[in-house]
């Protein structure tokens, strides 16, 4: 069961975070990182399979292939985008991390505008 | 009766995996932007076969590919152009060190004086123009080494000079005679500049 061993190196992680905070804080900032990015890679190898699986269901049943992308970039974005935010909020830079949310809204809509400009063209063509 | 199966298969399954992504989604401020573009994908599922009916040749994947390949032209051209205006801002920028270097070797070397500061104005416009120097701007510094002091002292003091430019008064500077007119000719000869574009002032010691 992998979630035993992630949450064993969050909590470890957690312990020297805390034990060195008090000492020197910038490294307890390192230490939230690497282990942020550690848990990170191990579950996006686990939702890698899930995609792959994903997509050829999607190939079985002739569904167009611009769905999936698109809702998974747009939920690869949102997780990337709250991954940075979080880290940038946790060494105390909340400007920074708000930033970072808005960059991730905005790619979110460019990514919207195509589709909603599709359905307009659907829309008013069926409109005699 | 085969199309109406599949089309009611195609909803079916964007929805359940719709369901899916639900799961997956961040507890952040994004989530309602997510399901705004979900629904609206969903709609344009839902409406696929209309489309296929109105026009057969497009469909919508093709067309939100286009769309995003027009939204990434613009784009790259927006950051083109941006890219091309910084270039031009340091092509200027290197062009104006270039020469002030290249004026203040000339003066130090061929007229032996000891320049303070230069200022160029060169024609920044992209036209046939381009790169012409409209006036300069020289400050000399004053060598107490050398002797002619007298030959300062004879100096004729332009008022004009404070009037066009106000920190060279703070400088306590004067109009250089002699020195002014060889570093004028040699300038206006040298660089294609007119005599009265040319300012040259001397920066006191005291």
């Amino acid at each position: 069961m992998e979630i035993f061993q992630i949450v064993a190196i969050g909590i470890i992680a957690t312990v020297l975070a805390v034990l060195v905070k008090s000492q020197r804080p910038e490294i307890g900032i390192y230490v939230s990182i690497v282990t942020g990015l550690i848990i990170f890679i191990f579950v996006i190898t686990k939702l890698q399979s899930v995609i792959q699986v994903l997509n050829q269901l999607a190939n079985r049943i002739d569904i167009d292939d611009i769905y999936l992308s698109t809702i998974l970039k747009i939920v690869a974005i949102a997780y990337v985008a709250e991954f940075g935010a979080q880290i940038c909020k946790d060494a105390g830079e909340g400007v920074i991390a708000s930033k970072i949310e808005f960059a991730g809204k905005i790619l979110i809509m460019v990514m919207a505008v195509p589709i909603l400009v599709t359905l307009m063209d659907v829309i008013i063509n069926m409109v005699p | 009766m085969n199309f109406l199966r599949e089309w009611i298969t195609t909803i079916l399954s964007v929805i359940i995996f719709v369901t899916f992504v639900e799961i997956l989604l961040p507890n952040s401020n994004n989530r309602k932007y997510i399901n705004v573009i979900i629904g609206l994908l969903v709609m344009l599922v839902i409406l696929k076969p209309v489309m296929g009916v109105l026009n057969q040749g497009l469909t919508i994947g093709d067309g939100i590919l286009k769309n995003t390949n027009e939204i990434e032209l613009m784009t790259m051209q927006n950051r083109v152009s941006n890219i091309q205006y910084n270039q031009n801002e340091s092509i200027i920028l290197i062009y104006k060190n270039d020469l002030k270097e290249q004026m203040k070797g000339r003066i130090e070397k061929q007229l032996g004086y000891s320049v303070y500061d230069i200022e160029i104005e060169i024609e920044e416009e992209t036209n046939e123009n381009f790169g012409v120097i409209k006036g300069i701007a020289i400050i000399v510094k004053e060598e107490s080494t050398e002797a002619p002091k007298d030959g300062i002292q004879e100096v004729v003091v332009n008022v004009a000079i404070s009037q066009e430019n106000n920190n060279k008064i703070n400088r306590k500077s004067i109009m250089l005679d002699n020195g002014g007119e060889e570093i004028k000719k040699d300038f206006s000869q040298f660089y294609q500049v007119a005599e009265e574009d040319i300012i040259v002032s001397v920066l006191k010691n005291n």
